[in-house]
């Protein structure tokens, strides 16, 4: 899809640039606001990342522009502070996402593909190797025979599977699944996946979930 | 600045020196003219009583034809210089004098009687002057006498020479009195903020002149000292926590320069093993950037964050629901006891108080320690406790364990594991809901944190 990037750091933009286009998106920088402005009027977008702080001013001149031209645009505000009120204030102005900098760029990739698919609604059937997810019931089952799972054991599971091919990160697992925002300095994320890999083989589904050191975990395609 | 308030001081003596002084001479004028007035009133009723006596005495030998030259002549000898008179004018219109009769611009009427004088009287006491009375005679004549003020004016007039000397002269001791007074009583003022020349952004550790008295300007000087004290602590404090804080981040930056370079020469697979390290450390970095804000922002700006009601028993379970199975794992029995509470605050920094507690104890203990979590209201308070049987913290008093809250503040021995900020944005959290975090010793013989904070709907936080 053809995405808006609106960031003043011409490294970082660079990078997303690489790593969006990698994904097989189109991609335009824009430095500032106004050639954000321009870029807008000029042309269409499915998806716009767009920074808070500018030199010339603030991203959310720019998602206000965007939701008016281009409704069905999708969009995610990259802030920099880690401010409760800015978070807030970008849900409450249109936002569909938002990411605290400096972010993974898989989380990025992965908001970006969630939100797109959003509006056509996600598939809630998932099957991967024997297991098979069932998210709008919440049930999981390996080979027909239900496994039993807490709500939280299943969000993780379903995350996982839900973005297979994609490293998730212990951060990113606490916030969708617990809805707490911080990185954890211990253990406290890996005990429960523990647990989900443990129920997983005892029926005799194993290596599921694959521990990526110092970043996150990853269920493969 | 500074020099600015020194030059005003200055003037403000000047200024002092001049109320007094002119206080001084004011006083003394005005009771050098009450004086003078009160004298010379004295004299002229004097004089009036006189002039009278010496009015019926001739009329008395008027009336009994005998020549008043001799009675005159008396009075006269009586006055020294001899200025009295007497005339008499009859029906006729024949008019007799004895002794100089004055022009008539010379006289003054005297008061005789009833009547009395008054202090503006006092005016008409001048040289040259006589007091004028006057009679009616048996036979329809009038009779006038005059006497001369002069004899009881001398008297007054010494007075008044002598008033004006000591006017002058209280005036004059007055201003000098004024002059070194202030400048005295000023000194120290003066001292002080001479003193103060010298505080400035890289010197605070002047002080005030003190002399240890009651005197207002000491008390001020303390008051001002205590201040400066205060100052210069907090000033040295973020001296330090601006070093602290690049200290945290020289160690990460160095070990991204070392691995990138490191990795650069290297296989690909020890480049993509660099680049996850690097990742790891931006992370870390960014963690610690990110509770440094916080901090900042709660301390800051925390007035303009909206509050909610915080069910403190559900919140407090959600967390310890996600610590269960890590304490578990280690054989840590997790005990549980939450009573109805509800505060006002911002939910999600609560909950970040309570994992930074449990991540804390998660740490910082060995496998098999007991923990205990317990909500309860306590006298008017919700108090949040968490009670571990591990080593406890470093220190004897509580002055000293309470030092883990300072930020960057680590205990012994730990490295690398986090940036010592946890418990100190728990404590600005803490403070900010308008309790405390504390730390203590736990009856199971570890660390025992305690939090608390006002019920709900406790002043300040009804808004």
């Amino acid at each position: 899809m053809k995405i808006l990037v609106l960031e003043d750091d011409l490294e970082t933009a660079a990078a997303l640039r690489v790593g969006l286009v990698r994904d097989g998106h189109e991609v335009v920088l824009a430095p500032d606001v106004a050639s954000a402005n321009e870029a807008i009027y000029s042309s269409a977008f499915d998806a716009a990342v767009l920074d808070v702080v500018l030199p010339d001013g603030s991203g959310y001149d720019v998602l206000s522009m965007l939701r008016e031209k281009l409704p069905s645009a999708v969009t995610v505000m990259l802030t920099a502070r880690s401010s409760i009120e800015d978070r807030v204030r970008g849900l409450d102005r249109g936002a569909d996402d938002y990411l605290i900098k400096p972010f993974a760029f898989a989380e990025l990739a992965a908001r970006l593909r969630a939100l797109r698919r959003r509006p056509q609604g996600e598939a809630t059937n998932h099957t991967i190797r024997e297991l098979e997810l069932d998210t709008s019931r919440h049930i999981a089952a390996v080979r027909g025979e239900r496994l039993e799972l807490t709500p939280i054991e299943f969000g993780l599971l379903s995350m996982l599977v839900r973005l297979r091919g994609e490293v998730i990160t212990r951060g990113e697992l606490l916030r969708e699944v617990w809805g707490y925002d911080f990185d954890p300095t211990t253990n406290v994320v890996d005990v429960h996946v523990n647990r989900v890999r443990r129920k997983l083989e005892s029926q005799g589904v194993s290596d599921l979930i694959r521990t990526r050191r110092g970043e996150g975990y990853s269920v493969d395609k | 600045m500074t020099n600015r308030f020194v030059r005003s001081l200055r003037r403000t003596d000047g200024r002092a020196a001049i109320v007094i002084a002119t206080t001084v001479l004011t006083v003394s004028v005005l009771q050098s003219w009450f004086l003078y007035r009160y004298v010379a009133v004295e004299a002229l009723e004097q004089a009036d009583a006189w002039v009278d006596h010496s009015l019926h005495t001739i009329h008395r030998e008027v009336s009994n034809q005998i020549d008043p030259t001799e009675a005159l002549a008396e009075f006269g000898r009586s006055l020294d210089d001899g200025q009295a008179a007497a005339r008499v004018t009859t029906r006729s219109g024949a008019v007799s004098t004895w002794g100089a009769w004055p022009k008539p611009e010379q006289t003054q009427p005297a008061v005789t009687g009833e009547d009395t004088r008054s202090l503006f009287d006092a005016d008409l006491l001048k040289p040259g002057i006589l007091l004028y009375a006057s009679t009616s005679l048996a036979d329809g004549g009038l009779l006038e006498a005059v006497v001369s003020l002069d004899p009881f004016a001398e008297e007054a007039f010494e007075v008044r020479d002598a008033l004006m000397f000591f006017t002058v002269l209280l005036s004059a001791s007055g201003l000098f009195a004024a002059i070194s007074a202030t400048f005295w009583a000023f000194k120290p003022l003066r001292d002080a903020t001479d003193s103060l020349n010298h505080v400035g952004p890289h010197d605070l550790s002047n002080r005030l002149v003190d002399r240890g008295t009651l005197d207002p300007i000491d008390r001020h000087a303390r008051e001002l000292n205590q201040k400066l004290e205060d100052i210069e602590a907090s000033f040295a404090r973020i001296r330090a926590f601006g070093n602290e804080i690049a200290h945290e981040f020289r160690t990460p930056l160095n070990r991204i320069a070392m691995v990138a370079d490191v990795a650069s020469g290297g296989t690909e697979e020890e480049a993509r093993a660099a680049l996850s390290s690097i990742r790891a450390t931006a992370g870390d970095l960014s963690r610690l950037v990110d509770s440094l804000l916080m901090i900042s922002e709660v301390e800051n700006h925390g007035a303009t964050i909206a509050h909610q009601p915080i069910d403190v028993a559900e919140r407090l379970s959600k967390v310890v629901a996600l610590y269960e199975p890590a304490f578990s794992d280690r054989d840590s029995p997790l005990r549980i006891e939450l009573s109805p509470a509800n505060i006002t605050g911002v939910p999600e920094l609560f909950d970040r108080v309570i994992i930074n507690l449990l991540e804390n104890v998660l740490q910082h203990t060995p496998a098999r320690t007991e923990i205990e979590v317990d909500c309860r209201i306590d006298w008017g308070r919700v108090l949040i406790t968490v009670d571990d049987s591990g080593d406890g913290v470093p220190g004897s008093t509580p002055d000293e364990m309470n030092s883990i809250f300072d930020r960057f503040a680590r205990g012994p021995g730990e490295h690398g594991q986090g940036h010592g900020l946890g418990l100190a944005l728990s404590r600005t959290i803490a403070r900010f809901h308008g309790g405390d975090l504390t730390v203590d010793t736990s009856r199971l013989g570890g660390a025992r944190f305690v939090w608390w904070s006002p019920l709900r709907n406790d002043p300040p936080y009804t808004r």
